[in-house]
């Protein structure tokens, strides 16, 4: 019977909650501004979204603008590119904000060793508009497409912690992404 | 050779794990000049490199 119960997970919530604390990641982001929408509000819910369906941005913020999603996260509701501008402000400020969450992780937890898995990945663009987005030879045979690479490393098995992440234009040489 | 973001987190004699693509000369020269040791795959015919 359809009904007008609504479900949304409150452990993930919980839990994201928790590690923006103790990460201290209000103070890493906050930072970056100050006045208008509360970034950090925004982004909880984005990060509870993600580990949750996981899917576009526009569906997020259909996602969190629901009445009990806003008031868990103390939001009122916003429109659609409210969250855009907001991963437009972190996508500018990255090389910052990838240092001081590094910087924090390391600082809060005290590794039993730092041995690292690297890997690279490229991804098919079905627009023009990513400025990183370049022609080039294409592994998924769509040479009219643009790509760009993303590499990542994290520290491997059992501690599991991502500490890295690059982005490339195009599909880029993996060896010549090792910088 | 390593992202320039990792590099300074890692200690003397970290293992560095990645597949055979990266598995170039220079690159293990570099990862070896930075005190590091590597994990990686190997090429072993031509062929393996489309697949």
């Amino acid at each position: 019977m359809p009904n007008e119960n609504l479900s949304f997970p409150i452990g993930t919530i919980f839990t994201v909650k928790k590690y923006y604390k103790k990460l201290s990641f209000s103070e890493i982001l906050g930072k970056h501004k100050k006045r208008g929408r509360n970034i950090n509000s925004l982004m909880e819910a984005l990060l509870s979204y993600k580990l949750t369906e996981n899917q576009s941005i526009t569906k997020a913020a259909t996602w969190i603008n629901r009445e009990e999603v806003l008031d868990t996260f103390n939001l009122d509701s916003f429109e659609q590119r409210t969250l855009y501008r907001v991963l437009k402000l972190i996508g500018e400020n990255r090389e910052e904000i990838i240092a001081d969450v590094q910087t924090m992780i390391f600082n809060t937890f005290d590794f039993k060793h730092i041995n690292i898995n690297m890997d690279w990945t490229s991804f098919i663009l079905y627009d023009d508009k990513c400025p990183s987005g370049k022609h080039s030879y294409s592994h998924d045979y769509q040479p009219g497409k643009e790509q760009i690479t993303a590499g990542i490393s994290k520290i491997f098995s059992p501690i599991n912690v991502p500490i890295g992440m690059t982005v490339h234009e195009g599909n880029v040489e993996r060896p010549d992404s090792l910088r | 050779m390593i992202p320039y973001q990792v590099k300074d987190f890692l200690r003397e004699d970290s293992i560095v794990v990645f597949d055979r693509e990266p598995n170039r000369k220079e690159n293990l020269k570099r990862i070896e000049n930075s005190k590091l040791k590597f994990l990686t795959a190997r090429q072993i015919n031509k062929s393996d490199k489309s697949t």
